[in-house]
């Protein structure tokens, strides 16, 4: 169970447990495993897929992001992010992530926060794990 | 260059708070704006005309405006049609013209020109988006999709942001999203009411039974979604209505709507407002309203509301008509459509299919980019826009027009 954590906070890989990666009789589950795993590989450090071609600028996670109100506190407002310091801000009409390390769910807190994925209108966030 | 809080014309939710690198004549890059704003920004200089037009010819738009003025006077009944892209002083020049011309005058279809005149003789309004941003609890969508339209509108003022007295944002306000279908912008709202089309009535009805404790006739899986959606109406202390076009499909559905507004603004603090389809549709509606005290459309001749412009160009009573940056071929059925082609004649941002088929079309500055103007927010709230690009090879739109009112 502690490695299956590991592997979903992507602190371990599959190739840390030898007999899985190497031993033939466990290919099928290694294949699964790989299956399973691929969109957390995928994403970035918070476990958050943003898709770019799906988002249409309305800007609900900006302004419903907890951590970004208190980085830029006139987003809470519903105002334009202009601040640097933002986590993220809306530039030609998509999302752009200026701070991820700034996201509450960013290791090693990794709290369970999916607010910009319920507020997203066209499914262009997705929390993968 | 970076130019700070540009007034976005995307919509009609002007929001004021957009930064724009200016790479003249274009825009490079826009931050703040929804992905429609930023479409409408960056995307003008791809598909705008350039030149004054003469049967597909070009000329110098003096020459231009000149021929267009000698057709309008020698029109027998010629129409006047839109404004819903264009600045409150272009509208009332459009009205000027029509007066003068003793034409008529009409805009696309709008629910501003609807709720308009239902809410001026109910004496329903209730304040301004800014209040709603601070204080209302209870935001409805009625016959809307701001996912689809009004992209910011959640999250500049109706739902997201955190106000005065709902300073949670999100968390203190319930969402109800009521419509015939289920829409993007049901993902945010709490109560998601699929409705039968056309059941306005019964449904406004519905929650004014459920607000006085009787219960609705309805079909029971809607009635049990209204009971929930009237619990917590009870429980609101500002209620936010926006409706949306969808509401337009039955006119006797709007009165009901804003009957219920009336009986929840004896209870609690209410507001009214409607979602503008474009620009300017509620300047469109409000100028009229001042001016003639009726939105519908207007015959200037005899001096009384008329046929919509659909209609008298079927029937062929309209024998020539001004578009006012508005793409009115595209809005007709085909037979009107056909009827017009060669009869039309265009002052025009972009390129439209009513000005490939106009014998004069006239290219005009694009608003809130290269031409100021003062429009009107959805609640009402007059916007100045201010240009931030210098093109002197067109006119404005409100230039065009008060040379061709001096000519007339």
């Amino acid at each position: 169970m502690g490695f299956a954590v590991k592997l979903i906070r992507r602190e371990a890989k599959i190739e840390d447990c030898p007999p899985l990666a190497s031993d033939p009789k466990y290919s099928d589950r290694l294949t699964k495993l790989r299956e399973l795993l691929a969109p957390i590989l995928s994403a970035a450090e918070t476990l958050i897929q943003v898709d770019p071609d799906k988002c249409i600028g309305c800007g609900n996670c900006i302004v419903a992001c907890p951590e970004n109100v208190i980085l830029d506190p006139p987003s809470a407002k519903g105002r334009n992010s202009k601040s640097s310091d933002a986590l993220w801000t809306v530039e030609d009409g998509k999302i752009k992530v200026l701070h991820l390390e700034k996201c509450r769910r960013y290791p090693p807190s990794r709290m369970n926060c999916n607010v910009c994925e319920i507020v997203c209108y066209s499914g262009a966030i997705k929390v993968v794990a | 260059m970076i130019v700070e809080n540009v007034v976005c014309t995307g919509c009609s939710l002007l929001c004021d708070d957009v930064d724009v690198d200016v790479e003249d004549p274009s825009i490079s890059k826009t931050r703040g704006a929804c992905s429609h704003g930023d479409a409408r920004l960056k995307g003008f200089q791809k598909n705008r005309l350039r030149e004054a037009l003469v049967d597909g010819y070009k000329v110098d738009v003096d020459e231009a405006i000149d021929w267009l003025a000698e057709t309008l006077k020698s029109a027998k009944r010629p129409l006047i049609y839109g404004g819903e892209c264009s600045s409150n002083a272009t509208i009332e020049l459009a009205l000027k013209i029509a007066e003068e011309l003793g034409a008529y005058y009409d805009a696309p279809q709008s629910i501003c020109r609807a709720l308009l005149p239902l809410q001026e003789e109910l004496g329903i309004k209730g304040p301004g988006l800014e209040e709603v941003l601070d204080e209302a609890d209870f935001v409805v969508y009625w016959g809307t999709s701001v996912a689809d339209t009004h992209l910011r509108h959640a999250s500049r003022y109706a739902v997201m942001p955190r106000g005065r007295v709902a300073k949670m944002g999100r968390e203190s306000r319930v969402v109800a999203s009521i419509d015939v279908r289920e829409s993007m912008s049901m993902r945010i709202a709490q109560h998601k009411v699929v409705i039968d089309p056309c059941s306005d009535v019964e449904v406004a009805k519905a929650i004014v039974d459920l607000l006085n404790g009787r219960a609705p006739r309805l079909r029971p899986e809607v009635a049990r979604q209204l009971a929930l959606l009237a619990s917590d109406l009870k429980r609101a202390s500002f209620v936010a209505l926006f409706i949306g076009s969808g509401a337009l499909k039955c006119r006797e559905g709007l009165r009901a709507v804003l009957e219920l507004a009336r009986i929840l603004s004896a209870k609690c603090k209410c507001s009214v407002h409607s979602m503008a389809e474009n620009v300017n549709s509620y300047g469109q509606a409000k100028v009229m309203w001042r001016a003639l005290k009726t939105c519908s459309p207007y015959d200037f001749r005899e001096r009384e509301p008329a046929e919509p412009a659909q209609v008298l160009a079927s029937r062929g009573v309209v024998d020539f008509v001004l578009a006012i940056n508005s793409d009115v071929l595209a809005q007709m059925p085909l037979e009107a459509s056909k009827r017009l082609k060669g009869r039309v004649c265009c002052t025009t941002e972009l390129k439209s299919v009513t000005q490939a088929y106009s014998k004069v079309a006239i290219p005009v500055k694009i608003l809130g980019v290269e031409a100021g103007g003062v429009v009107t927010r959805i609640d009402g709230v007059e916007v100045e826009l201010k240009p931030f690009i210098i093109n002197r090879e067109v006119l404005s739109e409100e230039e065009v027009l008060s040379r061709i009112l001096a000519l007339i």
